[in-house]
């Protein structure tokens, strides 16, 4: 055990630094949700990556530098503190990239990785269904075996960055007479053919950022196949393991936002006995989530088998995440209650508080979290 | 960066496992509740066949000029078994303060010697506690008071037993008078790290404390069947035993870091520490309430072991400062800054 960073570490932290220093823009960007904000979040990720900075862990040959998991999160540590714009391909960077690192042909790494980096390619998530939501595996959307493409047919449900989405990865069933996890393939779709309609959904938080997105006999290339056909179940799972440890939401993150929420504390409940038990809490949480995650990231680096902490950063970050939200708008008293500003701004801290409640139930709901750990932590039956 | 232990500390702690699963039984833990005061010093003597008494002692004391964070596991498994001896006092706090922080003491050697051959025992009060656990028994009081340290041979305090929740912790409230004859040192930075270090030894200790209430619980939801089921199965059930697991994972990682910055003597030691102690609270008393019940009434008996486990753990909670008060305090610490800048 070294918590101190190694000679080299340290330099990378340093070349970091500066160049954030030097190069992050001093003006915030529009929502990326609007076509101005996209474009200027994306000429900020093509700098990123002419850097070297976009995914340091991926291998060099796709736009990387091939460093290992721990580098990650010194990268992030400085990307938070230098108060860098948000990223913008973070389904790519965090499922369909590494689930291609891990699973993917030759050919398929060099047609899809760099271009993630480069944000020419901007990718979404096809999982989940009306009717299959943390039961995913009885999933339906079909894709019938035809020569040499998938047809696919179906709907997919709360489909997030779809608005300027190239690419789908996406579950589509190719054997319907195979038990319920054996059927499935993992299928990259391209976005914009004939068949696929997106239709946004309006969320209650004020933002139409997830969508529905309906296949109507859509014909897919079969080499878009990631790992065999049918054997999409498998693949899926390793790329919801990479979510649940996903390395965006980093210590450094949710230490921001209590800083923030700290700002909100009125003078006159500042040395309230209360209040700073529960910002004394905050910060034990953020520090337990800080070594939860540097240990998965040490068992990464040394190639060692995950252990139980590796499965438990998800439900402690969500919910953490809530409970520092909720201390906000409580500091905040009665003028949390006011949606827009006299400029018609929505409230930031509204915007981020419901969306923090949408991550207690995206990426596998946190009773399915608390479900994989009883079972595979614990060791208890499946009920 | 790397937070890990290695494949050497791993295997010492297996080592530790095995010896403690022949010796240090629930049946030999009952044996020490019985005995109380009258200790016949029966887990000390395994502690001794395992040479962790001396493990930070320095091997011209006689022991093995180990690192805390060598012992962070083997603290880890003496919560787990409810190993009944002064651990945390004997073998961290003392060695560190007579040989790391304040070397030229007289009489260090004859007392580091001693610990090594576990032969002398110490306690430890602190922030003004006067139940100190096996008080009547040490050879030697560390008393941490603000920014002093002071050390108390026998016959330089009173000490009078007491009956507490777990009688192998053998209370004893003790009764002490300070002067320059018993200061070891007032540096504020030394006594920083002597909170940090109890705090982070019994961290450890709860801890296994935790996670052994939850392994138990986890046992017997897999061998009682009610409904035609076993109690594993019933989701309800299982929920409430996963958050038991994800605060022992929490207060773990926080107590490792604690160890780690006091083997480092960080300056970020003691807020470490007081957060891993929170932590570890926080699993003592989510385990608590969850394994007494999830056992149901069976775990409500003298006969079963659970409670043997739930009453060090209450009284691992209650030793050095609740989360709350731990929690207030680094509230204020931040809050103080943010204020002042």
């Amino acid at each position: 055990m070294d918590l101190s960073l190694t000679a080299a570490q340290s330099a990378f932290r340093d070349e970091i630094r500066e160049w954030l220093y030097a190069h992050v823009p001093r003006e915030s960007f529009g929502s990326a949700a609007t076509r101005e904000g996209f474009e200027q979040h994306r000429a900020w990720e093509r700098e990123l990556h002419a850097a070297g900075f976009a995914a340091v862990h991926w291998p060099t040959e796709f736009g990387g530098r091939g460093m290992n998991p721990t580098a990650t999160m010194i990268f992030y540590d400085e990307y938070l503190a230098a108060g860098a714009p948000d990223r913008l391909n973070r389904l790519a960077l965090g499922l369909a990239g590494p689930t291609l690192i891990n699973n993917g042909t030759d050919a398929q790494k060099r047609r899809w990785l760099e271009p993630m980096l480069r944000c020419d390619d901007i990718w979404c998530q096809g999982f989940s269904e009306p009717d299959a939501g943390s039961d995913l595996a009885s999933l339906r959307t079909k894709g019938e075996v035809d020569g040499d493409v998938i047809r696919v047919t179906g709907q997919k449900i709360w489909t997030s960055h779809s608005r300027f989405a190239d690419w789908i990865f996406a579950l589509v069933r190719t054997d319907p007479s195979a038990s319920a996890h054996k059927g499935i393939t993992f299928l990259m779709i391209p976005r914009h053919q004939e068949g696929i309609d997106i239709r946004p959904i309006q969320q209650m938080n004020y933002a139409a950022d997830f969508a529905e997105v309906f296949f109507t006999d859509v014909a897919v290339p079969i080499e878009n196949v990631v790992g065999e056909l049918n054997d999409g179940w498998r693949v899926a799972m390793g790329t919801l393991t990479q979510e649940r440890s996903s390395n965006l939401n980093t210590a450094a993150h949710f230490q921001q936002m209590l800083k923030e929420a700290i700002e909100t504390i009125p003078t006159g409940r500042r040395r309230d006995p209360a209040v700073r038990e529960r910002v004394g809490r905050f910060y034990e949480e953020i520090e337990a989530y800080r070594y939860l995650s540097l240990r998965t990231l040490t068992e990464l680096t040394r190639g060692k088998t995950l252990g139980a902490q590796s499965m438990m950063g998800k439900l402690w970050w969500s919910e953490m995440q809530t409970r520092i939200l909720e201390f906000a708008l409580e500091m905040i008293g009665e003028e949390a209650e006011v949606l827009r500003d006299q400029s018609g701004v929505v409230s930031p801290l509204i915007q981020s508080y419901w969306l923090g409640r949408a991550a207690h139930i995206y990426a596998g709901s946190n009773e399915i979290q608390r479900n994989i750990i009883a079972e595979r932590v614990l060791g208890l039956p499946k009920g | 960066m790397d937070f890990d232990f290695d494949e050497e500390q791993y295997s010492y702690r297996d080592a530790v496992r095995d010896a403690f699963g022949r010796s240090v039984t629930p049946g030999s833990v009952r044996e020490v509740w019985s005995q109380g005061h009258a200790y016949d010093g029966s887990h000390g003597r395994v502690l001794a066949q395992l040479d962790l008494w001396g493990m930070l002692v320095e091997e011209r004391f006689g022991g093995s000029g180990a690192s805390v964070l060598d012992l962070a596991l083997p603290l880890e498994e003496c919560g787990q078994f409810a190993v009944a001896e002064p651990i945390v006092e004997t073998l961290v706090v003392a060695p560190l303060l007579l040989q790391e922080w304040c070397p030229d003491f007289p009489g260090a050697e004859t007392l580091l010697t001693g610990i090594a051959s576990g032969e002398f025992v110490v306690a430890v009060a602190m922030d003004g506690a006067s139940l100190v656990s096996d008080g009547a028994r040490a050879d030697a009081l560390i008393v941490i008071d603000r920014d002093e340290i002071h050390l108390l041979r026998t016959g330089q305090f009173l000490a009078a037993p007491v009956a507490g929740i777990d009688p192998s912790r053998r209370l004893a409230r003790c009764e002490f008078v300070l002067d320059q004859s018993t200061l070891v040192t007032d540096s504020p930075t030394i006594a920083a790290r002597a909170r940090a270090a109890v705090m982070a030894g019994n961290a450890a200790l709860a801890v296994g404390v935790a996670g052994r209430m939850c392994e138990m619980t986890r046992n017997y939801l897999l061998q009682r069947v009610q409904f035609g089921r076993v109690l594993g199965s019933f989701q309800a059930l299982k929920h409430r035993l996963a958050d038991v697991a994800v605060a022992v994972e929490a207060a773990r990682s926080l107590t490792w870091n604690a160890l780690y910055r006091v083997s480092t003597s960080d300056s970020g030691a003691e807020l470490a520490a007081t957060a891993a102690k929170s932590a570890s609270n926080e699993a003592l008393a989510i385990a608590g309430r969850a394994s007494l019940q999830l056992h149901g009434g069976v775990g409500f008996t003298w006969e079963h072991d659970l409670h043997l486990w739930l009453q060090r753990g209450k009284a691992l909670e209650i030793a050095n400062g609740s989360a709350s008060e731990h929690r207030q305090a680094i509230g204020s610490l931040i809050l103080d800054e943010v204020d002042s800048a």
